[in-house]
């Protein structure tokens, strides 16, 4: 039998990165959702309840204060907020690119293994 | 003045894919041919006359050999299941060629007429062909895409074989080279610099490994 076996490498290679590149998507995505979710928590923390931050921003500098907040705090809760939007965006994109090369890459090394072909 | 076809493309040849798909799924669902029905009916009616007839015999045995009148009745009931009378034994009694033909003339004019299985199996086959040379055709495209500096990314359920362009034959897996350990770091780094598109260092990690490069060279033609 033959195949291939330098686009079977290549594949297998790409695969492995595309592989790599998801794992390090998903914890920069979980690093900012924490990130964003702690802003926002030190916000409601002050206040008491949960509202949204927009509504908050829209509060007094008196009232702000009357409730220990600081306006920038809640402006970066909010922004911390819509970068986490756009990264979820952006991953969703990068995640349509890079999961088939991860599955070809899968499907193709159990099928090697199958057909009793070592690389 | 015949229409020049137009060349496939990768889009054109995954449409293609697709409607032959849903094709096959069809004729999976499609209705058998009113013939192919007629065909099991007298098929199933045939089969049960033959087993009617072989209880038949074993009855007509026992009566030549003088058992009681109750033991004659027992070519009516169904062996396994005791105490009734089978359709076995109803069309027996009926003749089976009498409850053939009611059936098919009740069956008649009844039935879509759908292919009949020859057609079918004969236009599966000629589909599957077909979605192999697809898939063969689009694999070329890909590779050509990926030459040209266009790459085209592959269906996740792309056929394996195809892409590697498999040739089963006898013996073990022929790697064009094996002589090596299974996979060497000038290996990888090659292929690690063609993914990241980086020609000057595919390049010289090839060139490090003169017997790869020519089978690498040759792969490519």
């Amino acid at each position: 039998m033959t195949i291939d076996r330098r686009k079977a490498l290549r594949i297998r290679t790409e695969g492995e990165l595309a592989q790599d590149q998801l794992s390090e998507m998903s914890r920069t995505y979980l690093a900012e959702k924490f990130s964003a979710a702690a802003k926002a928590n030190e916000v409601h923390r002050h206040i008491g309840y949960v509202m949204p931050l927009r509504d908050v921003l829209r509060w007094t500098d008196e009232t702000l204060r009357d409730r220990g907040l600081r306006r920038e705090d809640v402006a970066r809760a909010i922004e911390a907020a819509e970068d986490l939007e756009h990264a979820k965006r952006q991953m969703e994109a990068r995640r349509a690119a890079l999961e088939p090369k991860a599955q070809i890459a899968a499907r193709m090394n159990l099928w090697l293994r199958e057909k009793g072909i070592d690389l | 003045m015949s229409a020049k076809k137009k060349p496939d493309t990768v889009d054109s040849l995954r449409a293609e894919r697709i409607a032959l798909k849903a094709e096959l799924a069809g004729l999976d669902r499609q209705q058998l041919g009113a013939a192919d029905v007629a065909a099991d009916v007298a098929a199933a009616i045939d089969a049960m006359a033959d087993v009617f007839a072989t209880r038949l015999d074993v009855a007509l045995a026992r009566i030549a050999g003088g058992q009681r009148v109750a033991d004659v009745v027992g070519f009516l009931l169904d062996p396994l299941k005791g105490q009734h009378v089978d359709a076995v034994a109803l069309f027996g009694m009926l003749g089976a060629v009498n409850v053939r033909d009611a059936l098919l003339a009740r069956l008649d004019g009844q039935l879509a007429a759908g292919p009949s299985r020859a057609e079918r199996a004969a236009r599966v086959a000629e589909i599957e062909r077909r979605l192999h040379d697809i898939e063969v055709a689009e694999e070329a495209l890909i590779v050509e895409a990926d030459s040209a500096g266009t790459p085209i990314p592959r269906r996740d359920d792309c056929d394996i074989a195809v892409v590697l362009g498999y040739t089963p034959g006898a013996g073990g897996p022929d790697l064009a080279y094996d002589d090596h350990d299974p996979t060497p770091a000038d290996e990888i780094a090659a292929q690690q610099a063609l993914v990241l598109g980086d020609a000057a260092r595919e390049r010289a990690a090839l060139a490090a490994r003169p017997v790869r490069s020519a089978y690498l060279a040759r792969s490519r033609e």
